[in-house]
């Protein structure tokens, strides 16, 4: 009866959501041209991790080290009422608040799980209008979230859960274009935020559970016109077509769930891609590009300049769809990727080309004997590597060390803070499974059990010296960690993620908590941080469910807990 | 264990609350192998697949042959574990025991035992009550 009682919980089961028909424009809307997104305001969180670089750091000041004990709340907003996601009885797991509040100039836009956009005035909380994308009644979303828009000119992108990408207009929320990626009906859906460079809208959908062909597609954001889809399986007429046996690169998954960076200085966007399809690597022997890798394509054509492959054949459900964090450190240009798999990668990208320079285990992972120290490939251990009748156990399980909650880089320390999860291992064994479209195709179930350790800790937030890719503080929380990280210049960390629905603010430097606050709801959306008139505000939104609700449910039953996470569906927004 | 010989025993109210009104009550083997020889009515097979379609398909597959394999399987030979994995969603598989009626998880079991030549025979509302 584990989850009976989430799925009771949830108020998105019966509500319908009459809209307001009241719409308030925006008055003096500041355009977000390329120029702002290369270099944004202090006081402006334009991105989902605020600049193309996907540092989700704050140049703001205000709130430091020595006052933000004094953190209060501004002003709080329920986001619903909801629309019903699916005539489909159980949904396979509560809705989750994924989005950052992007905030352009005194204006909050935050999305929700049920594919609301929703306006407002980030000093005040006061609604501006709403627009909401309405789905197919007979859609099932496995994964009901939403993470966010992107921002160009005076439009808002959103990707939705029937694989769409939707324009809307900032300054009134009417709906401008419309464009299908895929059709939903053969398990493509969108939960990721778009990313927009020099006018092009590019997106991507998820599904490798359900066997689907990876890609990222670019769209004119004007018009909405298709410029061009590339594929992250080639087919055997492309490079690395031979990586893929027979037709299986038609079902190879690889699907493309998180907003890439982009890398300005080489004019490459860096999309990380998901696991292959189906799980068990046997079923499709060979390396499998573009899976479990990271591609630096052209937003102009779409054509991958650069990869790098975490870890060829993979195995293991371990999506590697998180983009690199680019920086520069001591005049090199870095890509760093705390990768799924439970390695570090540092990755040097001067040229416009991934090469390998470093790499460790961040936390214990029993699949790799060692990086090749060349070209950073691992050597997998035969015992790890389930296969099609063959029984493996693994160390992380399928969710890995980190999963997509995004980590957060400060410059100016060369410190990296990132949400991990340790002391759970999985277990895997291959059985033959058919394609249908639409239907699961992974060829294994998906077991996890926490280990011993686990009664210590499943969650903890890493602060790490890129430069010498050393761990300079670990802070540990009994429960998993599902929270996307925010650094500030003052010297704070902010993070929620624990499903006891804590918000806590921790120092940079030495990993002391400074401050924490209960909350309505588990948080699982990523914090910022902006300004207006002057102040700093901290902005997060609650609302639990999704997969921290299944790798929650999978804990409980290997240690025999009940874990009742309030799921929330608040924006609170905080200021000194 | 118990099979689905249970569902003979509560034929009456299988009968009223799924419709199987008659259903052979004999010519069933009681025991844990395929009987083969279960006549399902087509109404109720159509209702069940119809369910099964909408709640199971898009992990199971429109033949039982994606996810964890439903054709062929024999553990559907135990209605009431079948009953039971569709009340509490064992894995990631949803928990459907708040959205689904007794009489429409009869009908799912009853379909799910009896097609793609699994050969199980039927179940009653009343068994998946006494499972609740
Ligand atoms: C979200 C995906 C999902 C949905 C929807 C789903 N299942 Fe399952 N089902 C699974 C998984 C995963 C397992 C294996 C669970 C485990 O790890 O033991 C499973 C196991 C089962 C089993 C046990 C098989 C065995 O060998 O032990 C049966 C029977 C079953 N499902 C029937 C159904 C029926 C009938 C429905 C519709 C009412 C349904 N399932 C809906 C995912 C799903």
């Amino acid at each position: 009866m584990k989850r009976t009682s989430w799925l009771l919980a949830t108020s998105f089961v019966a509500l319908a959501a009459a809209l307001p028909v009241q719409a308030d424009n925006i008055a003096d809307y500041t355009p977000v041209t390329a120029e702002r997104l290369a270099a944004p305001e202090e006081g402006n969180w334009l991105l989902t991790r605020r600049t193309y670089d996907g540092q989700a750091h704050s140049p703001l000041t205000e709130i430091t080290t020595g006052n933000v004990a004094d953190l209060k709340v501004a002003w709080s907003l329920p986001t619903g009422p909801y629309a019903k996601l699916s005539d489909f009885a159980a949904l396979p797991a509560r809705p989750a608040h994924q989005a950052p509040a992007l905030v352009n100039n005194g204006v909050m836009f935050m999305t929700t799980p049920d594919q609301q956009i929703i306006a407002l005035d980030a000093a005040s909380g006061e609604e501006h209008w709403r627009f909401r994308h309405d789905l197919p009644s007979d859609i099932i979303p496995v994964h009901p979230t939403n993470r966010g828009v992107a921002l160009w000119e005076d439009k808002l992108f959103m990707a939705t859960l029937d694989a769409k990408v939707v324009a809307v207009s900032a300054v009134t929320g009417e709906k401008l274009w419309e464009a299908t990626m895929e059709n939903w009906e053969n398990g493509y859906y969108s939960t990721l935020a778009p990313l927009v460079v020099d006018g092009v809208v590019m997106a991507g959908t998820s599904g490798g559970e359900f066997g689907i062909r990876g890609f990222v597609q670019g769209f004119d954001a004007n018009t909405g016109e298709s410029l061009w889809k590339t594929y992250t399986i080639p087919s055997p007429k492309e490079p690395g077509g031979d990586t893929w046996p027979g037709d299986t690169w038609k079902t190879g998954g690889g699907s493309v769930w998180i907003t890439g960076n982009y890398d300005v200085k080489n004019g490459l966007a860096m999309w990380g891609v998901g696991n292959a399809a189906p799980w068990i690597g046997d079923m499709r022997p060979g390396d499998n590009l573009y899976t479990t890798s990271t591609i630096g394509l052209d937003p102009k054509t779409g054509e991958i300049k650069t990869h790098f492959q975490y870890h060829p054949n993979g195995n293991w459900d371990w999506d590697e769809v998180v983009p690199p964090t680019l920086m520069e450190l001591d005049g090199q240009d870095l890509a760093v990727r705390f990768a799924r798999n439970g390695w570090i990668y540092k990755l040097d990208r001067t040229d416009g080309h991934f090469s390998f320079v470093d790499g460790r285990p961040y936390v214990y992972q029993d699949v790799f004997t060692e990086l090749n120290s060349e070209t950073g490939r691992p050597s997998y251990r035969y015992e790890k590597v389930a296969g099609t009748g063959k029984r493996a156990s693994f160390c992380p399980s399928a969710w890995g060390g980190r999963d997509w909650p995004g980590d957060a880089y400060n410059p100016g320390t060369a410190t990296l803070f990132i949400s991990v999860n340790e002391n759970h291992c999985g277990s895997a064994e291959g059985a033959v499974v058919e394609y249908e479209p639409g239907v699961l195709y992974l060829g294994s179930g998906l077991e996890m059990y926490p280990t011993e350790d686990a009664k210590d800790h499943i969650g903890a937030l890493q602060a790490w010296d890129i430069r010498t890719l050393k761990k300079k503080w670990q802070v540990n929380f009994k429960m998993p960690n599902w929270g996307p990280v925010l650094s500030t210049e003052g010297g704070v960390v902010f993070v929620g993620g624990t499903g006891d629905a804590m918000f806590r603010a921790f120092d940079a430097e030495t990993g002391d908590m400074l401050w924490s606050r209960e909350m309505d709801g588990g948080i699982i959306a990523p914090p910022t941080s902006f300004e207006v008139d002057g102040k700093q505000y901290i902005a997060v939104t609650t609302g639990w469910g999704v997969d921290g609700d299944r790798f929650q449910g999978f804990i409980d039953a290997g240690m025999g807990t009940e874990t009742k996470i309030p799921q929330g569906g608040t924006i609170w927004v905080f200021a000194l | 264990m118990k099979t689905w010989s249970t569902a003979l025993i509560s034929a009456p109210a299988l009968a009223l609350s799924v419709g199987l009104a008659g259903l052979p009550r004999g010519g069933v083997a009681a025991e844990n192998a395929p009987s083969g020889d279960v006549a399902i009515p087509a109404e109720v097979h159509a209702q069940g697949e119809k369910l099964y379609k909408k709640n199971c398909r898009f992990c199971h597959g429109t033949k039982g042959t994606s996810g964890k394999r439903l054709s062929g399987n024999e553990k559907l030979v135990d209605a009431d574990y079948v009953a039971h994995v569709i009340l509490v969603g064992p894995g990631y598989m949803t928990p459907f025991a708040e959205h689904l009626s007794d009489e429409e998880i009869a009908l799912i079991v009853t379909y799910v035992r009896n097609a793609w030549g699994n050969a199980y025979g039927p179940v009653a509302a009343e068994d998946v009550a006494q499972l609740r």
